[in-house]
Parts: structure tokens; C-alpha cells; sequence
């Protein structure tokens, strides 16, 4: 049994004729992929014709690992999927195992649950569009969108102990506290945050060059967003109201106030501009689950975890993501499956490519905040 | 928690729709935030092919399909697909299981388990048949792009119920066995290979010295 090696090669009809068909190999290691993905782009001079895309590279079997664990060794598994979206699976894991069991998270739990799942949100949402000015070649913007980001690094370091990976979820509640100093580091911080995303709003809204390499880019109209089903940022720059926080209740989210954002430019400056008004978005959000957190338990007694079988849904970063547990009385599961919204966006990107420039494919590949190893587990 | 408008309308039109199409009754649970869950479970798996249709034109969008063993016993394996939608909220399972082929004197099975393909209604049930495909060895009928989703060719299918060390997977690391082969075959005739239970078998002897 050999391990998976794909070698992309390239096309034996290849003319050096520029107005001839052409195959051009993109990874699966490349210089503007943050993960190893092979695109196999057909074009006909600069003008991207066709995508095929070949994955796997990053494959773990962590479906099938998660059945050689047990049900609390399974929150440190899914946290590993991925750094940028990890609080997203444990949080939505364990929300599977309440909903099957029926365990009442405590209030205080869900508000720090939704505290942690947004401040994720912003950390998440300005990588990406940093990536994007590192990409169209505004390096300084890059630096600086980056640097904003840290100051989301050093309140997760500070809140929960690590950079990424914050450990935050058990099953029935959360792992961590915060009391009145962490609360006020907090909001002082998140202050200083929203004052820097309001200004990098404007630049990405209004500057040229960003406008220039990203406005008509990219673009995925409402109806093909409806047909490929896509989600999150993608599926919002396409104009549709879709949002799980909204559509699926859970955690604190009844009980905040905020909108679902849309933009109805549906290409890569739309999915930018949701991803920013979306990180002051969930600054509020924190900020209102600061100001009325409840006192309270952190964590339910658990009962004995029944057979049967759960879903559960949350709006990770990129968008919904789904967690299907079935259990057989046994503390290890029968079948553990995610599917993240990555998974959703991919195919879209034959739509967005299609008649871009070679240029634009690793701008638009960006523009759905691909997560590769969520993807592929 | 109340349940959504939202989510009481959506069941309302699949209690009304799909029970005819599914040849089975929506059963419905809840969770802490009203949030409603709906479960069918099919006879048998070409009855997807009457259910498919029912549920595009009631605008329910495929989340996802997860591929199963339900009683995970390798002397008797079995295989369903549930199959996870959404509707304004409300989260609909569909669970079909599937007809294991026989199995020869020899223990080899006459097929692959079949289930018909619903990328005619849903467009992005695409790449989840094709994961299911490669992982639990499922043969998917009229999909329109058959190839490995994740899985090198070389790799065999159903490669979801076997457990490989990563380092086997790597070829970087080797067996007791393979290890003595391969230095058998370097050494000089008439030379012993090192290993681990030779140095046990002389330190036996010193001791007994």
C-alpha cells in the first residue's frame, strides 16, 4: 500500500503558441496556497478556461480515528482539524453530544461559549483579508491588517492560555473562566481592535488598487450560490441571508443582538467587505457578552450518554458547520462526521474562474477562506 | 425555548410532502433552543430516487451525507448513508440502508453495496458520493464524476475500516521480520543480523557465565 504522491504533469498537447489551449499545474505546493492543493487550470492565453481540482493531500482519517476514541478524547481530536476555525469543532462536537444526551449547558457556559466562537471570528476574518492584500501585492496593508490581528492574539493567549488552539469547550459546558481584570483586558483591547478594523474597512472599501484587483473578480451570482449551495462569507457576498447563529439558535445567540451581513456584489472585494463587517460585528458581540454575562455553573452534570444519534450545527468562520454523532451506550462513538464549510465552497470555484485571469486564481481561491485540512480531516 | 416561525412553517410543508415519496412518517425531536430535527428512514436505498425530487421542490438544501456501518462488526459488515438537509433551520435526516451483495465460499463479496446518485436534484451531493465512494467502498449509480475524492487510486477502497500505522503509510519505518530481511540480504553469508532478540539471546549467555 503506497502513500498518496501526486506528481502533476503537464499536458503532452502543450504548444507554446499563447492562443493555443494550455494546462497549467497550480501546486500542490505553491507559493500563494497557505496548504497543499492541486489545481489542474486549463487556459486559452492569460483566460482560465476550466478548474479540476485534486485534493487528499492533507487527508489524517480523522473520521476514523474519532472511532478509536472516546467521547472526551474526541473534543482534543476535533480541536486538531484546523487552527484557524479550531474552536468551532469542539464547540459544535459537543453541542452533538448535549443535543443527543439532552444535557442543559448552564447559562454562564453559552455566553462564554459565544464569546470564544466570536472572538475566534475576528482573528479568523482578518487573516483572510490580509492574505488578500499580501496576494494583490499591498504589502504594507498585509503587515498592517496583521499586526491588528495580533493584538486578537494576545487577548486569546491571555484569556485561554494559547494562540489558536484555545481548549475552551467541554461537553456540557466550558474549560475556562473570566473574571473582572480578564473582562476589562478584554474590552480595553477590543476597543483598540474595532478603531483599527473600522479604518482597514475604509482602505479595503475604497482604495484603488484594492478595488481595481478585486471589484467584478470572482464573481458567483445568487443563483449558482443557491445551486452549489454554498455557505458562510461566500454565500453572504452572493446576497443570501444565510447565518446558523441566526437560522439555528444555539449558545448565547438568542439572546444578542446582531445582523447577518450581505453584500450584493457577489465577487472577492463582496467577500471581503462581509468578513470585515462581520469582525465589528462580532467585536459587539463580545462585548456584549462581557457586559451581561450571568453568574452561574460552568458546566452541567453529565448523564450517562444514551445510543442514539445527533446533529448540530454552528456558524464556524467560513460558515455552517455539521456534526453527526451516533452513539451505541458506549463511551466510544459508533460514527463521528463533520462536514465544514470549506467542503461547500470548493466546487463553486469552477464558477468564479471561469474567464479570469491566470492572475486572479490565487485571489479568488482565497476570496472562499479555503480550509484544506478541514476539508479533507 | 420557543422554536422559530421559520422552523414550525418548514415542518409543516415536509409533514406534508415528503411521508408520500419517503413510504415512511417524519419522526421529529428537539433540542434546548427549539430547534427542530426531523429522522426518516427509508425501506430500502433506490427509494431515494422517488424521495430526491420530493425534497428539491420543497427548497431543502443537502448539508451532507455520512456514510456508516451501524453495527461496526467486521464479521458482518453493513452499510447505511444518512443523508443531512437543511430548511430554514430546521435540520432533516434521511437514512437509507443498503443491501450488502453476497458473499461467495471464499468470503469474497459479489459487488459493492449500490445507492442511487441524487446529483440530478441536489448538485453539490457531488464530491460527498465520492467520499463515500472511496471511504466505505459504496457504488454510487449515474454519478456524473466518479473519481477519488481524497484517496490516491492505489489506495483501496473501504480503506475507512482498516487501521494503518503512519509509519507503514510513510514506508519510513519496518517490522521486525522486514528488518532482518533486508540485513540478511546485505550481510556476508554465514553473518547473523543484530537485532533485538540477539542481543537478548548473548546477554542471556553472559549472565549465565
Amino acid at each position: 500500500m503506497s502513500t498518496a504522491v501526486h506528481t502533476p504533469q503537464i499536458d503532452d498537447h502543450v504548444n507554446t503558441d499563447p492562443r493555443a489551449g494550455f494546462t497549467l499545474p497550480v501546486g500542490p505546493l505553491h507559493v500563494a496556497l497557505e496548504e497543499p492543493m492541486y489545481f489542474r487550470v486549463s487556459v486559452e492565453g492569460e483566460t482560465v478556461k476550466r478548474v479540476d481540482i485534486t485534493a487528499g493531500h492533507v487527508h489524517r482519517g480523522m473520521e476514523a480515528l474519532a472511532l478509536r476514541r472516546n467521547l472526551f478524547q474526541n473534543i482534543v481530536l476535533t480541536e486538531r482539524v484546523c487552527s484557524l476555525c479550531s474552536n468551532s469543532h469542539p464547540f459544535t462536537y459537543c453541542m452533538a453530544v448535549e443535543n443527543l444526551a439532552g444535557i442543559m449547558v448552564p447559562e454562564r457556559a453559552r455566553y462564554l461559549r459565544s464569546m470564544a466562537e466570536e472572538i475566534k471570528r475576528i482573528a479568523s476574518h482578518l487573516f483572510n483579508v490580509a492574505i488578500l492584500a499580501h496576494i494583490i501585492g499591498f504589502k504594507s496593508l498585509f503587515m498592517h491588517v496583521m499586526e491588528v490581528r495580533e493584538i486578537m492574539q494576545d487577548i486569546k493567549e491571555t484569556v485561554y492560555g494559547n494562540r489558536m488552539d484555545l481548549a475552551a469547550n467541554c461537553i456540557g459546558g466550558v474549560k475556562y473562566d473570566v473574571d473582572a481584570d480578564l473582562l476589562t483586558f478584554l474590552t480595553r483591547n477590543l476597543d483598540r481592535v474595532q478603531k483599527h478594523v473600522e479604518e482597514i474597512y475604509n482602505i479595503y472599501r475604497n482604495d484603488p488598487m484594492v478595488r481595481g484587483r478585486t471589484v467584478g473578480v470572482g464573481m458567483l451570482p445568487q443563483d449558482k450560490a443557491l445551486e452549489y449551495a454554498v455557505v458562510g462569507p461566500v454565500a453572504r457576498g452572493s446576497g443570501l441571508a444565510v447565518d446558523i447563529r441566526k437560522d439555528v439558535p444555539h449558545a448565547a445567540y438568542p439572546r444578542l443582538a446582531f445582523d447577518v451581513i450581505t453584500e450584493n456584489g457577489c465577487d472577492v472585494h463582496s467577500r471581503a467587505m462581509i468578513r470585515l463587517r462581520e469582525a465589528l460585528e462580532s467585536i459587539s458581540l463580545v462585548s456584549q457578552c462581557a457586559r451581561d454575562l450571568p453568574g452561574g455553573d460552568l458546566v452541567a452534570r453529565l448523564p450517562e450518554i444514551p445510543a442514539g444519534e445527533a446533529v448540530a450545527r454552528s456558524e464556524a468562520p467560513r460558515g455552517e458547520l455539521i456534526y453527526f454523532l451516533r452513539t451505541d451506550g458506549t463511551d466510544v462513538p459508533n460514527r463521528l462526521k463533520w462536514r465544514v464549510p470549506s467542503y461547500m465552497n470548493w466546487d463553486a470555484l469552477g464558477v468564479m474562474m471561469h474567464d479570469c485571469k491566470v492572475s486572479d486564481v490565487p485571489l479568488i481561491v482565497n476570496s472562499i477562506d479555503p480550509c484544506i485540512s478541514c476539508t479533507e480531516r | 425555548m420557543l422554536t422559530r416561525p421559520a422552523q414550525l412553517q418548514a415542518k409543516a410543508l415536509l409533514d406534508q410532502r415528503l411521508p408520500d415519496a419517503a413510504g415512511a412518517d417524519i419522526s421529529w425531536t428537539e433540542d434546548a433552543h427549539g430547534n427542530l430535527y426531523g429522522w426518516i428512514m427509508l425501506d430500502n436505498a433506490p427509494r431515494l430516487a422517488e424521495l430526491a425530487p420530493a425534497m428539491a421542490r420543497c427548497r431543502l438544501r443537502l448539508c451532507t451525507m455520512t456514510a456508516y456501518d451501524p453495527e461496526r462488526d467486521p464479521a458482518n459488515p453493513q452499510r447505511a448513508i444518512a443523508y443531512h438537509f437543511d430548511l430554514d433551520g430546521l435540520t432533516l435526516t434521511v437514512t437509507a440502508p443498503l443491501s450488502m451483495p453476497e458473499v461467495d465460499e471464499d468470503g469474497n463479496a459479489e459487488g459493492k453495496p449500490e445507492v442511487p446518485s441524487i446529483t440530478p436534484w441536489f448538485r453539490n451531493a457531488d464530491w460527498n458520493e465520492r467520499e463515500f465512494m472511496e471511504m466505505y467502498d459504496i457504488a454510487v449509480t449515474g454519478h456524473p464524476n466518479p473519481r477519488r475524492l481524497f484517496l490516491d487510486e492505489r489506495l483501496d477502497a473501504g480503506i475507512m475500516g482498516q487501521m494503518i500505522p503512519l509509519s507503514t503509510m510513510m514506508n519510513g519505518a519496518s517490522t521486525q521480520d522486514l528488518w532482518e530481511r533486508i540485513m540478511s540480504a546485505k550481510l556476508p553469508e554465514g553473518t547473523t543480523a543484530v537485532t533485538a532478540s540477539t542481543v537478548t539471546a548473548v546477554t542471556d549467555e553472559e549472565t549465565q557465565a
